[in-house]
């Protein structure tokens, strides 16, 4: 497990910070204060658990308490995030190519072609 | 009536307007041909007024010529990136059909892990028919087919088989062993509708399975607000696809899990109020 917080400590401590300022007051600056934060005393011992289970079980008992949350391990701008927003561009610039490519070559008549013509394959004839 | 209702009612009207053509035997020739519909719709129904995007995707795959599809594709792309498989569940002729038929009376077939796992079919059924059959036939017979369309699509056979080998005798003359197939697989399909929620997309459609890997990028859709979502798993219970979070590849953005979501995590996010916290995971 320390091998685990150590990683997630070096990419996002930050964000878990404001995560855990946002339900207590005695807050913290490490992962071990996250860990022992009064929302998790009366929960089973956290071995061999990832961060994101930590975040998880935490939000279960703030729903069960029925207290405001609203924390994740995702933040803005994080590489998973970017990572969305880079992959949704290419798919925009891939999809703007191929239909002016398309356009291009005439490709629409192509279309119509088949679609103006019963086409035999789909209702079973040919 | 639901909202989602009317509007597949709508689409399937936007998509065969031309009704009277049903009894005439023939098929509409209008310019709007050039153009294809998001969702599975069969050009050769009598009544359709522009082209099915997967009829049209294989038809450059056979033929004499096999063509690299760059119009079709596009489309699809573009469909895809703007609204997911909110087309299967708010935009799909053949989807409302489904959900229509699977309202009358009968048992009632749950999702479950084995359905779960079926659903990966329709991935596979892409691969075969859509890509590999139609140039399997091609390099074996120098003429492409379009596999998908000619062998499975019930689609085809309810909107265009039906209409056009009704009223056309000379068509009719033509039947042989391959519409008897297609007429009994149209069958299983329709049957299996009534106990099953929506066999043919969850199991077999190669669009829904295009716009399934497109679901988290779109700009329309379910998302779910990781930050307040406590994987209680109430969204996935509800809803009748074979769906393991709301927002996944499986969800057609139907709408059912919202009121089910304990902390409000799901919602449905429109063009840009959607936040990099929130995921269609």
């Amino acid at each position: 497990m320390t091998s685990r917080i150590k990683s997630y400590r070096k990419q996002s401590i930050p964000h878990y910070v404001q995560g855990i300022t946002s339900f207590s007051k005695e807050s913290t600056t490490n992962i071990k204060s996250y860990l022992t934060a009064p929302i998790l005393q009366n929960t089973q011992p956290l071995n061999n658990c990832s961060v994101k289970d930590i975040m998880l079980l935490c939000r279960k008992e703030f729903f069960k308490k029925g207290e405001d949350f609203e924390f994740s391990e995702v933040r803005a701008g994080s590489k998973y995030a970017n990572q969305v927003i880079d992959m949704k561009k290419y798919l925009w610039l891939a999809a703007a190519a191929l239909l002016s490519a398309g356009i291009y070559f005439n490709e629409p008549r192509l279309v119509f072609g088949k679609a103006a013509r019963i086409c035999l394959e789909c209702i079973g004839i040919g | 009536m639901a909202k989602r209702t009317i509007a597949q009612f709508f689409s399937t009207l936007l998509y065969n307007p031309y009704l009277s053509n049903l009894t005439g035997g023939r098929i509409s020739r209008e310019w709007t041909k050039n153009i294809c519909v998001p969702g599975l719709n069969c050009y050769s129904c009598p009544a359709a007024a522009a082209a099915c995007p997967l009829g049209s995707l294989q038809s450059f795959f056979s033929g004499a010529v096999p063509k690299f599809p760059a119009y079709v594709l596009g489309t699809m792309l573009l469909f895809g990136l703007l609204l997911g498989r909110v087309i299967c569940g708010w935009a799909c002729p053949f989807g409302f059909l489904q959900e229509l038929l699977h309202k009358l009376p009968g048992p009632k077939l749950k999702k479950s892990k084995l359905t779960q796992k079926l659903s990966r079919l329709k991935y596979l059924w892409a691969v075969v028919f859509v890509l590999i059959l139609p140039f399997a036939f091609f390099f074996m017979t120098g003429i492409g087919v379009p596999a998908f369309c000619k062998f499975i699509c019930p689609a085809g056979t309810l909107e265009g088989a039906v209409p056009l080998l009704s009223f056309n005798p000379m068509l009719r003359s033509a039947a042989g062993w391959l519409t008897v197939w297609k007429f009994s697989l149209l069958a299983v399909f329709l049957i299996l509708m009534i106990f099953i929620y929506r066999p043919f997309c969850r199991w077999f459609c190669p669009l829904g399975a295009f716009y399934g890997l497109l679901n988290k990028y779109a700009l329309l859709g379910i998302t779910v607000n990781t930050s307040s979502c406590i994987h209680c798993g109430k969204c996935a219970a509800v809803c009748k696809m074979d769906t393991k979070i709301a927002g996944d590849h499986e969800c057609i953005s139907c709408g059912s899990c919202i009121s089910s979501c304990p902390t409000q995590a799901i919602q449905f996010h429109r063009l840009s109020n959607k936040n990099n916290e929130s995921s269609k995971t």
